[in-house]
């Protein structure tokens, strides 16, 4: 049976009715790549374009994510102009291209890491994760925003952005507008954090273990704490990659959290019947099935082979999860619609800022606390 | 968009990730395809 809430899920409701044709939908495709391609040419030449500018540093901080975003903006201007932007949607897979993109970061976990180093890293990320997570939920409900708009921003702010914010938006079934803007809130606020939490480390005379899991733990997207912990030192940035890579595979358990929470809790009426297995299984994000048989496998694969082969079958994996994910946010750009963030205002925003200032308070204390005779 | 039709899309991402991983960590997808 279809809900009305499945029937939002994810996707306008007039394009859902509209008839396929196939020939547009092929053109479609071509598209999505065409543009990919440009995202994935400008990503690797703008920065070279700007050396000589002031521009330089922000040049090279911003990531691919921005790039397609703007690129699938650009078109979707174009193509709604020309009015045939609705033929072409079906060729627009977010979803597919993202969750693809998700499956293929699951090999970058290394499962044994979180039994041998990552002690601290553990009790850091169930702390921060829990603590984030419910200080955004509450606020969030405070300012009367929707339950799964607050689902979206509390996963992306707690755990590691735009990642956990598919999970999420897969958990709870929100719709595409909002993964957009939670997607574009954590790009927008960890542009000013990989410079800010490597200078404040300095003011506040951090060691580099204390600084790297202050970095690991607060940064949202992984490659800006790669960026960040870079700026701090080379042993800050392994701790930074242990935290957020521990961070990261506790996306799957969130997952699982929030669809239980979302059947039980925040979609029940008080005169429906409690939920059973197969309701929670119909619910569950399969994807993150994938994400987890990835990581078995990637770690598999690390305690078998060379270290050498391992970090170059990781390359082409990350090169392809790229790949995916630049069609997936050219896809959001093509598909965004204006109305829906109207209707959200300021208060997102509001909520997405303080979650970040607590984030960085609750991670420095933790990082303090439990790195504080942590040696790399 | 009906619930089948997101199951699909889950699972259509779950097998060609799993499917491009197995290629890439058996070496027959290189470096080179992407360049």
């Amino acid at each position: 049976m279809t809900t009305v809430n499945e029937t939002e899920a994810l996707v306008p409701a007039e394009q859902a009715e509209r008839k396929v044709d196939w020939a547009w939908v092929g053109a479609g495709v071509v598209l999505v790549l065409a543009l990919a391609w440009l995202t994935r040419y400008l990503d690797k030449n703008v920065p070279g374009w700007l050396a000589d500018t002031s521009l330089n540093r922000v040049a090279k901080s911003v990531e691919y994510p921005v790039y397609a975003i703007v690129v699938g903006l650009a078109g979707n201007a174009v193509l709604t102009a020309t009015g045939v932007r609705d033929r072409l949607a079906p060729a627009f897979r977010t979803e597919f291209f993202i969750k693809t993109g998700l499956v293929l970061l699951g090999v970058s976990i290394n499962l044994s890491l979180l039994v041998t180093a990552a002690g601290p890293a553990i009790v850091q990320a169930l702390l921060l994760i829990s603590g984030v997570f419910l200080f955004t939920w509450w606020l969030g409900g405070k300012l009367g925003l929707d339950d799964k708009l607050r689902a979206l921003l509390a996963s992306a702010v707690s755990i590691c952005g735009v990642s956990a914010a598919i999970a999420a938006a897969g958990a709870v079934r929100a719709k595409r507008e909002q993964l957009a803007y939670a997607a574009s809130l954590v790009i927008l606020f960890a542009l000013p954090s990989i410079f800010l939490l490597p200078w404040l480390a300095g003011v506040f005379g951090l060691s580099d273990a204390v600084a790297g899991a202050w970095i690991g733990g607060n940064i949202d997207t992984t490659a800006a704490v790669t960026a960040a912990g870079t700026l701090a030192g080379e042993d800050a940035l392994k701790i930074a990659t242990i935290v957020k890579v521990t961070q990261n595979a506790l996306i799957g358990i969130v997952a699982v959290a929030l669809t239980a929470w979302f059947a039980f809790k925040v979609e029940r009426t008080a005169d429906s019947a409690r939920p059973g297995a197969g309701e929670l299984w119909r619910r569950f994000p399969k994807f993150v099935l994938g994400f987890v048989a990835a990581s078995v496998i990637g770690t598999w694969f690390a305690n078998t082979v060379s270290a050498a082969d391992n970090s170059a079958a990781q390359a082409v994996a990350t090169n392809f999860r790229t790949w995916f994910l630049i069609l997936a946010f050219v896809s959001i750009g093509l598909e965004f619609r204006l109305t829906a963030l109207r209707e959200a205002g300021w208060r997102p925003i509001a909520v997405f800022a303080s979650a970040t200032v607590v984030n960085i308070g609750l991670a420095l204390a933790l990082a303090a606390l439990l790195f504080a005779d942590f040696t790399v | 968009m009906s619930g089948p039709t997101r199951i699909s899309e889950d699972w259509a991402a779950t097998v060609v990730g799993l499917v491009l991983l197995v290629l890439i960590l058996t070496g027959a997808i290189s470096q080179g395809i992407l360049q």
